[in-house]
């Protein structure tokens, strides 16, 4: 670590004049709360944070920044798991400020938002329609659509509606030279260029609107919980469900370390605490087909062993099990003071043989671990609980991390399905890419960022400004 | 007529193939533009008919195009039915791959037609169909592929995992790339539990039955003739009792009037016209909001200038089928005066202008088609061709 530098004055003066000094945070104490994202362990200090309040202002930053040659990194809530809008000698460019909903058009199903609106927003400005926004991160009530878009995130429902990819239908980029285009999905006979731009993470510019699709509410929505004696039981009636034919919304898994926590917690929802795993499965469409999916549910949970399957019998009990699932994550936070969660996808019928394996590595480390995550969709969130001022804990945990990791890559799996590469998986991205595959992204990047002022050192192991390998 | 050169092979040769043009491309690069090349999964012997309908193909002046064919890549690489997934060679038939499917009671959101392209071809078309708003484009279900670069490299992305967000997403910007970016040699795709019943409701006119979607049904269809007859289908895919279920309630909000009902879905959409040379095919995407007006602007062009139309208006989009030049230069006037408002960024610049892809035609319709994108995502796009090196004139051949 050196010292902390500073932004350079001639520039000072300039950022001031686009946001104002209310706009442009300097100060050593309050750039602390920019340090980091979510993932406590990687931290930065930027040079200053920059908060525009309109498209134009955020278009007059990023050609400043470019002038002067300063580096940036587009933030949204900071809820990122993967470090990726953590800054060093660069300038954070926060959207928080841009949060306006531009436009909510019923009759096309499509809001016109700002990066800086809270996911959840969209759905509730939707809701007067009778229209949601899908994708639901766990993180929605914090989280920002241009977060979202930037990481492609996903969350339990995207299992059948489809991560947040599926769901724009086109964006506004602001290219690092400050440069915009408004990009759509290839129905002008092109490239579907918004496709390569979702998930990239802030390192081809920041993106300054999204037109996302929004979707009738479903007519019936109800779930039900399947509780087994052994995880890998659990894991075996996940495939199961698809093998009679069914595409739940949605189908979590949350295993016995992580009720206990919750169950501790204020978003205790009755789950039993003496179950090794718990499966949340929903079905949304007719009453009868709900009915009748439900039933299917439960009879691949009874086949694989599962001592009891309950019904939510109203909506609270239904909202009561996804209250706890989705601050699952939160409540674990009062088990220890730090948790470092995996985002590793496998072929779904792996997770019978990988759970226990993941389990025994966690002991072989002697850590704590905890698993709740989007088993449909065969996405681990395996969670490592760790005091981050214990330095022998962390150094286990990050090893116990690259061994799940390259558990998880051995049984065809990938390294990250929603999280993102950030700053924490760029080392892992080498297991699963080629030279070739690496330099072709690496040529991507240079495309459009070529003097390597988008979020430098994220997403690729590269040096990306000359392009070659690390 | 052009002649051609035919490509076809293994992966390697296919390979080799490109290395030898790139280097033919160099060495000529001052005095003329390098070869044609245009790829496709058509396993016919003789690539000319390709060229003739097809704008890379016919505005050429390279009067010995290189056709690539991936029709001998067919062999299924992994096939994973119980984790939903299969990887298989860019050439296999789709009819066969669904064939593959259905012994394990599996299944991919096609529709009955094309089935005799390659699964390549229908991959890099990327084209819109019937179960887009239900299970979401083309491009939802390529979970991976694998291509050759225009220089003959092989690279690989994505895996037989659900969701993957490691690097920048290559598979979204191959699916629908038409063979412009490279050669697709494998795809890797992802599978749904086989619906136990399809079936489809057709019936004329707007009958407003799939308001607040109240009809249950998977996905909606408007099909306008040449004549200009227009019929609505509704389509039922699933469990046995359901489909039945769903079915019955929207035929008795119909009424019987009409009503003509039928068993399978490729009787009731999916035969496409046959095609005339010459004619061209495009995609428009007026959105919902949009969709009616569009398809009335169309339709209502009198006489012997109307174009056979496929509209899905659940997710805003159509195919237009012109076969004469006067009828696409009037559906072109047309389109012209439509209003229509194309969301932008900045509300106060707000785009005019329906985008219009084209899915086959001549140069006249694809220079139309160009001009009328915006000049900010063409920019944008030749940046991509450039890291690729894109082939100048590439295009996929593949579904006629
Ligand atoms: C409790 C909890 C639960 C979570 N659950 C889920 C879940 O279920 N599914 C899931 O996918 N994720 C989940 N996450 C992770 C996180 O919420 C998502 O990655 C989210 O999309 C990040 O949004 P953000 O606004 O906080 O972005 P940030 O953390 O601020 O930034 C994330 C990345 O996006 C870039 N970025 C941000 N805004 C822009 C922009 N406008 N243009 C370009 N780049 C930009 C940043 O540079 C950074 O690389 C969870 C996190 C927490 C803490």
């Amino acid at each position: 670590m050196h010292a902390a530098s500073r932004l350079p004055e001639e520039v000072r003066l300039t950022l001031e004049a686009i946001v104002g000094s209310h706009g442009l945070i300097e100060d050593p104490g309050r750039l602390l709360a920019y340090e980091a994202d979510a993932l406590t362990t990687r931290k930065g200090t930027p040079l200053a944070v920059v908060l525009p309040d309109s498209r134009e202002a955020l278009i007059a930053l990023v050609r400043a920044l470019h002038a002067a040659d300063l580096p940036f990194v587009p933030r949204g809530a900071g809820t990122g798991l993967s470090g990726g809008s953590v800054a060093h000698d660069s300038v954070v460019v926060a959207t928080t400020r841009l949060r306006r909903i531009l436009e909510v058009d019923p009759e096309n199903r499509t809001a016109l938002v700002e990066p800086g609106v809270i996911t959840a927003e969209i759905s509730a400005a939707a809701a007067p329609h009778g229209l949601r926004y899908l994708p639901d991160p766990a993180s929605a009530t914090a989280c920002t659509i241009g977060g979202n878009v930037a990481m492609n995130s996903g969350g339990p429902h995207c299992l059948k509606h489809g991560v947040t990819s599926d769901h724009v239908l086109g964006l506004e980029i602001v290219l690092p030279d400050g440069e915009t285009a408004w990009l759509g999905r290839g129905e002008d006979g092109g490239l579907d260029l918004a496709g390569l731009f979702i998930g990239s993470e802030g390192t081809v510019g920041i993106i300054s609107s999204a037109l996302v699709g929004l979707a009738p509410v479903a007519g019936t929505t109800r779930a039900m919980l399947g509780l087994f004696d052994g995880v890998g039981d659990a894991g075996a009636a996940v495939s199961d469900v698809f093998e009679r034919g069914l595409v739940p919304v949605a189908l979590e898994l949350i295993d016995r370390a992580t009720i206990e926590v919750v169950e501790a917690s204020i978003f205790a929802a009755g789950l039993p605490t003496d179950t090794e795993a718990a499966l949340v499965i929903e079905c949304e469409g007719q009453a009868e087909d709900v009915e009748a999916e439900l039933a299917i549910a439960a009879e691949a949970c009874r086949a694989n062993g599962a001592r009891e399957v309950r019904v939510a019998q109203s909506e609270a009990e239904r909202l009561a099990i996804w209250r706890a699932r989705k601050k699952a994550y939160g409540a674990l936070g009062r088990a220890a003071p730090d948790v470092f969660v995996q985002d590793a996808v496998v072929p779904r019928t792996e997770l019978v043989r990988l759970l226990p394996e993941i389990r025994r590595i966690a002991d072989s480390y002697g850590l704590r671990l905890a698993n709740f995550f989007h088993a449909g969709d065969g996405n681990l969130h395996p969670n490592l609980l760790f005091d981050r001022r214990d330095a022998d804990e962390v150094s286990r945990v990050e090893k116990a991390g690259e061994e799940i990791m390259r558990l998880c890559v051995d049984a065809g799996g990938t390294i990250t399905g929603e999280h993102g590469v950030g700053s924490d998986k760029v080392r892992h991205m080498p297991l699963l890419f080629g030279s070739g595959e690496l330099a072709l992204m690496g040529a991507l990047h240079h495309a459009f960022d070529p003097a390597g002022l988008a979020n430098p050192d994220k997403l690729l192991p590269v040096d990306r400004v000359g392009g070659s390998a690390r | 007529m052009k002649s051609s050169t035919l490509v076809s092979g293994s992966e390697q040769e296919l390979a080799e193939a490109l290395a030898a043009l790139r280097t033919r491309g160099r060495e000529s690069e001052e005095a003329v533009p390098g070869p044609e090349v245009v790829v496709t999964g058509s396993a016919r012997p003789d690539p000319a008919p390709l060229l003739d309908s097809f704008p890379g193909a016919v505005g050429s002046e390279d009067p010995d195009p290189i056709v690539l064919t991936t029709a001998r890549l067919s062999e299924v690489i992994e096939f994973r039915p119980r984790d939903l997934t299969i990887e298989v060679g860019a050439g296999m038939r789709m009819r066969e791959l669904l064939r593959l499917l259905e012994e394990r009671g599996l299944w991919l959101p096609v529709s009955g037609e094309g089935l005799e392209r390659s699964v390549g071809g229908w991959v890099a078309a990327g084209s819109p169909s019937m179960w887009d708003s239900a299970f979401g484009p083309v491009r939802r279900q390529l979970l991976g592929c694998r291509m050759l670069t225009t220089a003959g490299e092989t690279l690989n992305w994505g895996r037989h995992v659900m969701k993957n967000v490691a690097g920048y997403d290559l598979p979204r910007l191959l699916a629908g790339s038409r063979g412009r970016l490279g050669v697709l040699t494998r795809v890797t795709l992802r599978l749904w539990p086989g619906p136990e019943n399809t079936s489809v409701l057709s019936f004329p006119g707007e009958s407003g039955w799939d308001q607040g979607d109240f009809s249950g049904a998977d996905a909606r269809v408007i099909h306008v003739s040449r004549d200009g007859e227009l019929r609505e289908i509704a389509v039922f895919a699933g469990r046995e009792e359901s489909v039945r279920r769903r079915r019955a309630a929207l035929r008795g909000f119909l009424g019987s009037d009409g009503l003509h009902a039928s068993e399978s879905v490729e009787t009731g959409i999916v035969a496409p016209p046959p095609r005339t040379p010459g004619s061209a095919v495009y995609r428009l995407t007026p959105g919902r909001r949009y969709l009616a007006s569009t398809l009335r602007s169309l339709v209502d062009t009198t006489d012997r200038g109307r174009p056979a139309i496929r509209a899905w208006p659940r997710s805003g989009s159509m195919l237009a089928r012109f076969d004469t030049a006067s009828a696409r230069e009037r559906m072109q006037s047309a389109l012209d005066r439509l209003e229509f408002r194309w969301p932008d960024g900045d509300p106060m610049a707000a785009g005019t202008g329906l985008p219009v892809g084209l899915e086959r035609g001549g140069p006249a319709d694809l220079e139309w088609a160009q001009e009328r994108r915006k000049p900010s995502a063409v920019a944008i796009e030749s940046r991509i061709e450039k890291v690729f090196g894109a082939w100048p004139r590439s295009w996929l051949a593949d579904h006629i």
